[in-house]
């Protein structure tokens, strides 16, 4: 009871007072994960290439979608500019391959040089809060796709096809993609949700709640931040890599595209903002929305859109955080439970032994 | 005593700031020209129910009527037009508008009666020279006075002040709390909530004490004796005072 | 083009920034609204125009007396009810909101039209200009839309200072609490600016329409200027803005001298000095949110 509260958070003496990471009922999840992820492996060997390449997608998008939620439902940022990184790691995989790296291989790569980029953007896009950090973010994305049009080595504005894949029949093609893809998906919600359940993510949960009392606390709200944004450029530029690597051609209009932006809002709000389950749930009603609305090309955003808006305002917590406010369901769980005291002796300490009994006069 | 009507009463009044109860059943009838003192310590519920009377919080239960008017569910716009104007904690004057700007909006939607711009300059005489200075850059005890002025030039019938003595300088404060005889002179009922109890005895015709939120004391000024006040105000059970031999 | 005449387009090219830009500045400093669908408005009002304009066989260039109160009232009911709405969650969901209808908005716009851009055709209103000297060329229409701009933003300051429609707006953008207690409905006042933000909006989007084409998709592009117009030039006031489209005008212009592909790119890089040295902007009252 007089210990600091920094030393209640240590798991020794968590567990003891009945604080944990998961309710009962995320037991077993990890298991749960592994399966999934060793049976989404084995899709090529299961479905068709048009299939994968759907899946291929769908796991560039949630890629993203997760890194938006990190940045606007974990750090508070709103950003509309991450397709700048998508772009950059897109070309970043060009210019690799052009000097002759082997493109897949040049995915994290792509991915760790955007994250360094981002460092001095954010020294400057954090100077501003709220909606002008928003669009300057999108000036920031803007510039970066017009340096690069300017750029005709790489492609200028018509863009230009990664090379170095040619080797590989059809069939090979489609499985190393899709595994890459599969790789960068497991790795970013994994990242993410190492990151939420750490220290770090303690600090975002506190300076979600109260800034001011964070920071005089003594959370380093600024770091925190940073870190993260790094994070979502790191997540995003991989997705561009993805794209690069299994679409092949390169150009600016399609990889700094505004629409990246609003497909990962769209989907994370719909999803659940604030929730690693939500832009899963998200990603999944886009692709089958957009499956069975395709042949109307602008019809989908319009529906998505409308959704989206109409979830923000009536919905906020989205299709899962909605569902799941009164359980307790969590896939991921990131927060502390406070459960009843296991055992009553850890709890109360033994009172000393009993000194020898003093004679009294 | 003779009963004068209740100009305004709250009827077992309940406000939650989400799940904390700030104001917890709490009654009181205002007679027309009272000055009704309603005191207590920090987080006792005061400035609570104040806001909640003129209709900027919801109250979880209970009823707000003003001369019979059940203004409950009303909104605050709505509340002035009926005659309930509120002097706000920290004053809230509109720093970008110039002194007489801020009084120009308090009588956007005044009622009919003896306050005008003009009066309220004859009220604070240093006030008309200064009267286009923006509001911002006057001193703590200027603003209160503006802000006084404000809510008067909407002539209510109820006027609510809100810790008028926070953050103010003692002598400031007693100059503030000397023009109410002329306010009330002028037909306002008053109600106002303050922290510093000698000032609101001295100046009310009946004091009521929360504490977490519940009355624990009502009464005039002379039948409330500091050991009660003391014991209603800080919840401790105090001893009975020796019987009078 | 000679240098001279760069400048000298740039600055009126900043009067039409500053027109757009004053309705997105109206609603952040009133409402704290960041109107992301503010350049689709624009857009929007364009093709309102070029469907109106044969129904009501008013010459073009006369279009804006019908689209401008039509826009008026649109933005007013669109204020009371959406954004109101959004607005009463908290700040971060009107961002999100106003990005939503953005897309929904050129999406519907490029079913309803195709992607091909449209204008208004106001004849050969367009050509006529006077050359002071034989560098530099002042077109009509440019200089009729400076002057417009300039109009509009002393309007708006004079209706914002001497008006008490005006004196209610500022008290409102100060403090919407203090404001009820005044017996204000902010939600009223909330309305009117935005019905006048809209109005600008709209008149700035019939001036674009005249001298280029629009088109569902260019939208975008025109809100990031007005944004970085209201910030070069300061957020919070009004004649702030006017320098900074003419600055970002400028800077574009002069880029564009240097090399036809740097014009925007140039604008860009000015509005992200700013941002490093002085995020205030140039007459900016307070810092940047």
């Amino acid at each position: 009871m007089s210990a600091p509260a920094g030393a209640e958070l240590g798991s020794k003496g968590a567990a003891a007072r009945g604080v944990t990471r998961g309710a009962r009922s995320t037991t077993g999840l990890g298991a749960l994960w592994v399966a999934v992820v060793a049976l989404l492996a084995f899709m090529p060997y299961l479905v068709s290439q048009a299939d994968t390449s759907i899946l291929l997608n769908f796991f560039v998008l949630l890629t993203m979608a997760t890194m938006w939620n990190l940045l606007a439902g974990y750090a508070g940022m709103v950003s509309i500019g991450q397709q700048a990184f998508v772009g950059l790691g897109a070309y970043g995989v060009l210019v690799l391959a052009d000097a002759g790296f082997n493109p897949v291989a040049a995915i994290p790569v792509a991915a760790v040089m955007c994250a360094a980029i981002s460092l001095p953007i954010s020294l400057l896009v954090f100077r501003l809060r709220g909606g002008y950090f928003a669009i300057a973010t999108w000036v920031v994305a803007d510039a970066a796709s017009l340096v690069i049009s300017s750029n005709s080595s790489i492609g200028g504005g018509t863009g230009k096809t990664v090379p170095g894949m040619s080797s590989l029949g059809p069939r090979a093609f489609e499985e190393v993609t899709y595994w890459a893809a599969l790789a960068v998906v497991v790795v970013a919600v994994g990242l993410a949700y190492a990151l939420l359940r750490s220290r770090l993510g303690l600090v975002l949960a506190a300076v979600r709640d109260n800034e001011v009392g964070a920071r005089s606390a003594g959370a380093r709200v600024a770091t925190a931040r940073r870190i993260v944004y790094l994070v979502a450029a790191l997540g995003c530029g991989a997705a561009g890599a993805l794209l690069a690597v299994s679409q092949l051609n390169v150009q600016p209009a399609s990889v700094f595209g505004v629409q990246w932006s609003a497909e990962m809002i769209f989907v994370t709000m719909i999803g659940g903002i604030g929730t690693i389950e939500g832009p899963v749930l998200g990603t999944i009603v886009f692709f089958l929305l957009q499956q069975n609305l395709a042949h109307d090309g602008a019809w989908y955003l319009i529906i998505f859109g409308s959704l989206a808006v109409a979830i923000a305002i009536w919905a906020p917590r989205g299709l899962w955080g909605t569902a799941t406010s009164r359980l307790r369901v969590q896939l991921f769980p990131v927060g502390y439970h406070v459960g009843r005291p296991r055992r009553t002796r850890d709890v109360v300490p033994e009172p000393p032994a009993a000194p020898p009994a003093a004679s009294t006069t | 005593m003779s009963a004068a009507p209740a100009l305004l009463e709250v009827d077992r009044l309940t406000v939650h700031h989400g799940q904390l109860c700030a104001v917890r059943e709490v009654s009181l009838s205002v007679r027309t020209g009272e000055t009704f003192a309603i005191i207590g310590a920090n987080g006792a519920g005061k400035s609570t129910l104040l806001r909640t009377i003129v209709g900027l919080h919801r109250a979880t239960s209970g009823r707000v009527v003003l001369d019979g008017e059940d203004l409950t569910h009303a909104r605050p716009d709505a509340r002035l037009k009926a005659g309930i104007a509120l002097v706000p904690e920290g004053r809230r004057l509109f720093p970008s508008l110039t002194v007489e700007e801020n009084l120009l909006v308090g009588a956007y939607r005044a009622r009919r009666g003896p306050f005008d711009v003009a009066r309220v300059y004859e009220l604070f005489e240093w006030m008309a020279a200064r009267r286009r200075q923006r509001a911002a850059q006057l001193s703590g005890g200027e603003q209160q006075a503006v802000a006084i002025g404000r809510a008067l030039v909407a002539n209510p019938r109820v006027l609510l002040l809100d810790e008028l003595s926070l953050g103010l300088a003692p002598v400031v404060v007693q100059r503030i709390y000397a023009l109410l005889p002329e306010l009330t002179a002028a037909g306002v009922t008053v109600l106002l909530v303050e922290q510093d109890v000698g000032q609101a005895v001295r100046v009310a015709t009946r004091v009521q004490c929360l504490l977490e939120g519940s009355t624990t004391l009502t009464g005039t000024p002379a039948e409330l004796t500091r050991p009660r006040i003391e014991a209603a105000y800080f919840g401790v059970a105090h001893e009975q005072e020796p019987e009078p031999r | 083009m000679s240098w001279v005449n760069a400048v000298i387009q740039g600055i009126m090219t900043g009067g039409y920034y500053a027109l757009f830009a004053c309705g997105l500045s109206l609603l952040f400093g009133v409402m704290g609204i960041i109107n992301l669908a503010h350049g689709d408005l624009a857009v929007i009002a364009g093709y309102v125009a070029v469907l109106l304009v044969p129904e009501t066989h008013l010459p073009v260039v006369w279009s804006f007396l019908v689209v401008v109160p039509i826009f008026a009232i649109g933005g007013y009911v669109l204020q009371r009810t959406l954004l109101q709405a959004s607005l009463d969650r908290d700040p971060f969901t009107t961002l999100l909101v106003t990005f939503g209808l953005s897309v929904v908005a050129e999406n519907a716009l490029l079913e309803a039209f195709s992607s091909n851009g449209q204008s208004l055709n106001i004849g050969s209103l367009i050509a006529y200009s006077f050359n002071p000297t034989s560098t530099i060329s002042l077109s009509y229409l440019s200089l009729v839309v400076l002057g417009v701009a300039v109009v509009v933003l002393g309007a708006l300051q004079l209706f914002l200072s001497r008006t008490s429609t005006g004196r209610l707006v500022r008290a409102v953008a100060d403090d919407t609490e203090a404001a009820q207690l005044v017996g204000v409905n902010y939600r009223h006042i909330f309305g009117i600016a935005a019905a006048i933000a809209f109005a600008t909006v709209a008149l700035a989007g019939i001036a674009n329409g005249m001298y280029t084409e629009f088109a569902p998709t260019t939208g975008p592009a025109n809100l990031l200027f007005a944004f970085e117009s209201v910030v070069i030039g300061g957020i919070g006031s009004l004649w702030g803005t006017l320098v900074g489209g003419i600055v970002l005008g400028v800077a574009q212009q002069i880029g564009a001298q240097i090399n036809p592909a740097y014009q925007v790119l140039a604008g860009h890089v000015v509005f992200l000095a700013v941002l490093a040295v002085r995020p205030r902007g140039l007459f900016g009252l307070r810092t940047a949110p």
